[in-house]
């Protein structure tokens, strides 16, 4: 009797002088060392193939859901984090339809061109069936990049693989041969189809801010070509404002804004540490 | 034989095994509807792709459990004393309860297979897809190739069953055998692709290369691709030899089971 209630008694001071570390702990102030991890983290994808047991697929359906659900908050996309986890879900599975999709939609069209561009590329070479992705891809490099050659190759490839629209894409190709396509006005009408196709609010929501975007650079070029009609060339986005040819300067809806690049108002594309060397 | 069958299947029942495989269906239907819901675009290609997914990784399970309900307590309960007795040969108690164990976890697969491809066909109403999903002859196969990775994996735990003194290594020794088969070949031709993912690439592929001569290559029985877009091209063109020699290694553990119940000393 005495042993056993002997054993309690140290399994009960065992217990207290825990509580009482554990107390003296709790009133410490906490100290951060080295706290520089501001990004959110994304796994390389043969570390996520071996965290699902094998499986990439389910990998794949994982992070692709993980990001069209957190990625976009109050109608802002955090790019910096999407440019590392979209490429990540196409080495896992390059055919998935989601991620292309929003790749397309959300990093070229919200300033990581290239990023968005090798998505599309992997999901081309993927999809040997479908023609949306040389469809988008075709209209990237025509627009952003300004690679005549390449845009119609995609946009050849896209006709052959999408029988129903072969003749307008193939049209598509021929006028941008012949440099005849004011590539703004191709660029709307495709990502306000894309806007009004898709039933996902928030998505239509982020889409909806790139129309208002492009709208704004559409603008911009047609009072660039009333005043240089009148003045001679644009030195500086005030000069509309102060000569008449536009009451305010529009403002960009994702806070990127509007540069003059060799005489040409373009979109001023996002700038990611690390990454322009490689380009 | 056909009695160690029989009292195979009993005592799987008695075991509460249609709780185990109803609940696992519930769940399996659950978790299907609901990762369908996150897809703008394809909604009955993710479900189908996350239903697969499951299945693979619940299947395991279940057998592992079964197989330790139907071989290690038989030598922990020592029933052996009875089921073992002198004019009945060994084997025909081990062989007859891995009958059981497979046509129990064929019934569950092909029950599951079917309730997800109705629930992927309900899904598919709701939204015309590019691209459909394709429940025909490339879902039919997709599914006994996940059979015959199910049955790889119950040769390899009946086996381990009759070496381990304790039931919880079946379930550690099968599942990570399991993750290790069928994530190599997919991590070394990722490490092929982006060489710059860990230093001395090389090395590491070749280490990991080994592997295969170890282990079955579980991952490349995984031809979803082809049920989840339609396209038969997708099928790896080696797929006879694989599937053969899938065959032949649990073949080869299944025997080896058997001799080394024949050798086991009872305490």
């Amino acid at each position: 009797m005495f042993k056993r209630s002997l054993s309690l008694l140290f399994a009960l001071a065992g217990f207290a002088a825990f509580v009482a570390a554990v107390l003296w702990r709790s009133g410490q102030p906490i100290v951060f060392h080295n706290a520089t991890v501001k990004d959110r983290v994304v796994v390389s994808a043969p570390v996520l193939t071996a965290l699902y047991a094998g499986d990439r697929f389910l990998a794949a359906n994982m992070e692709a859901i993980r990001l069209s659900a957190t990625a976009v908050d109050q109608g802002q996309a955090d790019i910096h984090y999407l440019v590392r986890a979209q490429v990540v879900v196409a080495q896992l599975n390059a055919c998935h339809e989601d991620n292309y999709y929003l790749a397309n939609g959300l990093l070229t069209w919200g300033g990581a061109v290239a990023e968005g561009n090798d998505v599309l590329r992997r999901a081309m070479n993927c999809r040997f069936w479908d023609g949306i992705p040389p469809f988008f891809y075709g209209v990237n490099q025509a627009f952003f990049e300004k690679d005549k050659t390449q845009a119609v190759q995609a946009l050849e490839l896209s006709a052959e693989r999408w029988p129903e629209n072969a003749v307008t894409l193939r049209r598509m190709a021929i006028m941008l041969r012949a440099e005849a396509l004011a590539d703004e006005r191709l660029a709307v009408n495709y990502l306000m189809q894309q806007r009004d196709t898709t039933h996902d609010p928030k998505l239509r929501e982020m889409l909806d801010k790139r129309v208002i975007r492009l709208q704004g650079l559409i603008d911009l070029r047609a009072a660039q070509r009333r005043y240089e009609e009148a003045h001679g060339p644009l030195q500086d986005f005030q000069q509309l404002v102060d000569s008449g040819e536009m009451a305010m300067l529009p403002q960009d809806p994702l806070r990127l804004g509007y540069e003059l690049r060799d005489g040409r108002i373009e979109f001023r594309e996002l700038k990611i540490p690390g990454m322009e060397n490689q380009q | 034989m056909l009695s160690d069958f029989r009292s195979g299947i009993l005592l799987a029942f008695r075991a509460h095994f249609l709780w185990l495989a109803a609940i696992s269906l519930f769940f399996l239907l659950l978790i299907v509807w609901m990762a369908s819901e996150f897809s703008g675009r394809q909604p009955a290609t993710v479900g189908l792709d996350v239903g697969l997914s499951v299945m693979r990784l619940i299947l395991p399970l279940i057998m592992v459990l079964v197989v330790q309900e139907l071989l290690s307590r038989e030598f922990d309960r020592r029933y052996f004393l009875s089921s073992l007795t002198y004019p009945r040969a060994r084997q025909g108690l081990l062989l007859g309860r891995f009958a059981s164990v497979v046509v129990l976890m064929a019934c569950v697969l092909i029950v599951m297979a079917v309730a997800l491809g109705l629930l992927v066909a309900w899904i598919g109403e709701d939204y015309a897809q590019a691209t459909g999903v394709s429940l025909g002859w490339p879902y039919v196969a997709t599914v006994a190739l996940i059979g015959l990775d199910l049955l790889v994996l119950t040769a390899l735990a009946v086996f381990l069953a009759m070496v381990a003194s304790t039931p919880s290594f079946v379930l550690i020794g099968t599942l990570g055998f399991m993750l290790m088969a069928r994530s190599f070949a997919a991590i070394i031709e990722l490490l092929t692709r982006e060489t710059w993912v860990v230093e001395g690439a090389e090395s590491y592929r070749a280490g990991v290369g080994v592997l295969g001569y170890l282990l079955p290559d579980l991952g490349s029985l995984d031809i979803r691709m082809t049920a989840l877009y339609g396209r038969m091209e997708f099928l790896p063109s080696d797929l006879g030899v694989l599937v053969l020699s899938c065959l032949a290694y649990a073949f080869a553990f299944l025997w080896l089971a058997v001799w080394v119940l024949q050798r086991k000393r009872f305490a």
